[in-house]
């Protein structure tokens, strides 16, 4: 398993659960505006971490998906969850 | 209950003015220090969380489950003790 790959996708995974502990968090202080402020920098973050290993080793998610980019599908040609994918 | 120093905030009190009535309400609407001897015994509250800080490191944060350090609980399996 490529070292890199394993990588970043903890640090996605480590990234997203900030997002999801933050979303929490504001869904009962929805005002907050220095969580908003956390909330948008780590929105960025991941979307930016998403967007890196979905140009390396294909999509995690259809919006990164960029089918021209790699002259295939990428979300259908590489290996399912199932199969030892992400 | 403890009550010093602790911020308790009811959050069901609207409610029970007016069960007909749901109001939404945030911690925002509430001062802090109001509706204490309102509240009915036997009941169970939670105190509301205050944005602090949350942990620098956050793979550490991810190992013990949340980003906010007040919410560290590690469950050490015993019963509470005086």
């Amino acid at each position: 398993m490529n070292s890199d790959k394993e990588r970043l996708l903890h640090e996605i995974g480590v990234i997203d659960f900030v997002v999801v502990e933050m979303t929490e968090y504001l869904d009962t202080h929805p005002t907050d505006k220095e969580a908003m402020e956390y909330l948008n920098h780590y929105v960025r973050m991941k979307n930016q971490a998403m967007r890196e290993y979905a140009m390396k080793y294909g999509p995690l998610r259809i919006s990164d998906a960029d089918g021209c980019r790699q002259n295939e599908w990428k979300w259908a040609t590489q290996p399912w969850p199932w199969e030892g994918g992400c | 209950m403890c009550l010093s120093g602790t911020v308790i905030v009811p959050y069901h009190t609207i409610v029970l003015k007016n069960p007909r009535v749901y109001e939404r309400k945030t911690m925002q609407d509430y001062s802090f220090n109001e509706y204490f001897d309102r509240f009915p015994i036997a009941m169970a509250y939670v105190p509301w969380q205050h944005l602090t800080n949350i942990f620098e490191n956050l793979d550490e944060a991810y190992r013990i489950g949340t980003i906010f350090p007040e919410l560290e609980k590690p469950f050490t399996g015993r019963r509470c003790v005086k």
